[in-house]
């Protein structure tokens, strides 16, 4: 064992990571959550007074909207997953920022804004069903319901792992005890306190994983340092772009991989049409400020990896036996360095701010699910035109329903030693097929009324399929991850052949319910565009943004 | 605000509600109580602890930076509170939200 709890001997958690909190951690944890609770009775006491409690939210400015863009995504994914992938994979992971959500978020705030913004539509559902049909709405709903259960299992697992090392409890009983935690926290707070949450544990989980990264830099010898003591741990473990050719041993990808599978099929795929993200950008109150909630979010995602793959790296140092056979899985890295350098009190902060962010991301993933199983799938196919009271009382039996089928995706998650693997798998299968009928529904106005239905369900099959033969050993991938990129450049590829073959046997439909949702009909809001400051002109910002992401590529690359 | 907005007894005492429940309110409020609770240990921080964060008395540095954050956002809500609002301009924005929240895509 790497490290030894003060407070038990516990023999059994040979396998498992043990956290060491005393009374003072304890209390820190159990104030937030009695914040959390508390803003769930506040925020409903203001709506029966009915005063719009969001206006007050009108009057932040744009960097605390692009903090909510941004925490609305920094849950399990980023702190557990991407750090475990850095600690499995080394510096390379870096290119699922600079190459992948950056430039994928600064092409959402200038290029495709204006279609969601102008067109008026409100989810990504509604824009397929009016570019194409029933049909495209349907799959792309189940497509939607099915991978938000299982994200909110990787959310599950997530707060269970903790949860686990924090009282000594087996998983299973974890897993158990979090989803009916969770769920209270949904009925208690609502979706209005989960924003708030949002954006609070945003600040906390910064103020634990700043010092984290402190620490973990000064004990491995700085950046520089760390690399050194690295170099010698692996192929091109410490540099980015080394090994990328298609003979090479670049653990992540090849340079094809990296550019059409991770950049443009599975990051713009994952950032352009993930409903949460662009619901959030689309509660902009215009038009300019739309598009640049995920620019402006786009500059504080190019720093995170510093402070999430940089101190998974140095648990490799630190961390004896980490993703080894006896030791702990690379999911553990950041709450076991967490637990080795934190003194008491900044432990209790870092271990709240985590919690937080796990229960967020399960409950941002459970109402989402819930909200288009009742509105998109049963309004529409199943039980239509009842009274509102009816679809509200829908919605909360689903949201139990949901949790429930969570505790089993969670089990799913729990056999993976890196969840973002696990991630990315399910990205390859399900978000870019949905990328592929969007793009090209919006640049190609002869794209036929059922060629999206057709490309969705070719590529999801494609991509599932690639999978399958690869853990069947029938095909073979340089690892886990470059496996995720072919599978999604395979599904792109063959589901838009499926499409142009669908438009020769299916009829456009008429330029007139095309206006504003493909490319040269936009209805561009061009008065709000037109005057605006350079400092706030989405372009100026959008390549400011792509700048600091090749000069942070430059800093790793010398340093 | 530019214009001064005559308030009903029942829109200043929303209005009182908007500023005590302000994002700001929470995550200040917040930062003030963990601020205090991380620094009181930093201050008589044995060198046990210190050793462990790699001769860094964190408790200090990070008890501190968050009290002071949590002033900061205390200070940013008396200072520049959220404008007051009528009833109209709220039941107006209710509509506007019920109209393009929840009720999930209208199709046609």
């Amino acid at each position: 064992m790497a490290f030894t709890a003060t407070t038990f001997s516990n023999v059994e958690a040979a396998a498992g990571l043990r956290l060491s909190l005393n009374g003072l951690d304890l209390a820190l944890i159990v104030i937030y959550f009695t914040f959390v609770i508390g803003i769930g009775f506040a925020l409903r006491r203001l709506i029966t007074t009915s005063t719009d409690f969001f206006l007050s939210g009108r009057s932040l400015p744009a960097w605390i909207t692009g903090i909510a863009f941004i925490s609305a995504n920094l849950g399990a994914i980023e702190i557990l997953g991407m750090s475990a992938s850095g600690a499995q994979y080394g510096i390379s992971i870096v290119h699922y920022y600079w190459i992948g959500a950056v430039p994928a978020m600064v092409f959402l705030g200038i290029v495709m804004m204006p279609f969601y913004y102008g067109s008026r539509v409100r989810s990504v559902p509604e824009y397929l069903h009016r570019r194409y049909d029933r049909k495209t709405h349907l799959v792309n709903a189940l497509i939607f319901v099915l991978s938000s259960v299982l994200i909110a299992g990787v959310n599950l697992y997530a707060l269970s792992a903790v949860l686990e090392a924090l009282l000594g409890i087996p998983l299973a009983a974890a897993i158990v005890v979090s989803a009916l935690f969770v769920l209270s926290y949904i009925m208690l707070g609502g979706l209005s306190s989960a924003i708030y949450n949002e954006v609070m544990q945003f600040f906390v989980i910064c103020a634990g994983l700043i010092p984290v990264v402190i620490v973990a830099l000064k004990e491995s010898g700085g950046i520089s340092g760390l690399f050194a003591k690295l170099g010698t741990s692996g192929h091109d473990f410490t540099s980015a772009w080394g090994g990328v050719g298609l003979g090479g041993h670049n653990p992540v990808g090849d340079w094809i991989s990296l550019v059409f599978g991770l950049s443009f099929c599975l990051s713009f795929g994952y950032w352009t049409t993930n409903f949460a993200e662009v619901q959030r950008a689309m509660s902009a109150k215009d038009d300019n400020s739309a598009r640049l909630t995920p620019i402006v979010g786009a500059f504080p995602k190019a720093i995170i990896p510093l402070g999430i793959i940089i101190p998974g790296m140095a648990a490799v140092l630190l961390i004896p036996g980490l993703g080894e056979g006896g030791g702990l899985p690379f999911n553990d890295a950041i709450p076991a360095l967490m637990n080795k350098y934190l003194p008491t009190g900044v432990l209790g902060v870092a271990i709240t701010g985590l919690l937080a962010a796990f229960m967020a991301g399960m409950a941002a993933n459970v109402s989402s699910f819930n909200a288009v199983w009742t509105y998109d799938i049963w309004q529409i196919y199943i039980r239509p035109g009842r009274p509102d009271s009816y679809y509200l009382r829908v919605g909360r039996i689903t949201t139990v329903v949901g949790v429930f089928v969570g505790i089993l995706t969670a089990f799913i998650a729990a056999g993976y030693n890196n969840i973002a693997n696990y991630l990315q798998t399910l990205f390859s299968f399900f978000n870019v097929p949905i990328f592929l009928a969007f793009i090209v529904g919006m640049v190609w106005r002869k794209a036929g009324r059922g060629s999206g239905f057709w490309g969705m369900i070719v590529g999801t099959l494609v991509s599932f399929g690639t999978w399958v033969l690869y853990k069947q050993g029938v095909v073979s991938f340089r690892s886990d991850l470059a496996e995720t990129q072919w599978g999604a450049i395979f599904g792109f590829s063959t589901g838009l052949i499926a499409m142009l073959i669908a438009t020769i046997f299916s009829p456009p439909k008429p330029i007139s319910e095309l206006k504003g949702l493909v490319l040269g009909m936009q209805e561009q809001d061009v008065q709000a565009s037109a005057h605006v400051p350079l400092y706030k002109s989405p372009v100026v910002l959008g390549t400011a943004a792509l700048v600091l992401c090749a000069l942070l590529y430059a800093y790793i690359a010398v340093v | 605000m530019a214009a001064k907005v005559e308030l009903t007894r029942e829109e200043a005492r929303n209005w009182r509600l908007a500023k005590l429940f302000d994002l700001r309110t929470f995550i200040g409020a917040l930062f003030v109580i963990f601020g205090i609770l991380v620094t009181i240990p930093g201050i008589s921080a044995s060198q046990d602890a210190i050793n462990k964060a790699a001769g860094i008395n964190l408790g200090l540095w990070v008890g501190v930076i968050m009290l002071a954050i949590g002033v900061f956002f205390l200070s940013w809500v008396l200072l520049k509170p959220p404008a007051p609002v009528t009833t109209a301009e709220a039941e107006a924005a209710r509509k506007a939200r019920e109209e393009f929240g929840t009720q999930g895509p209208a199709h046609h």
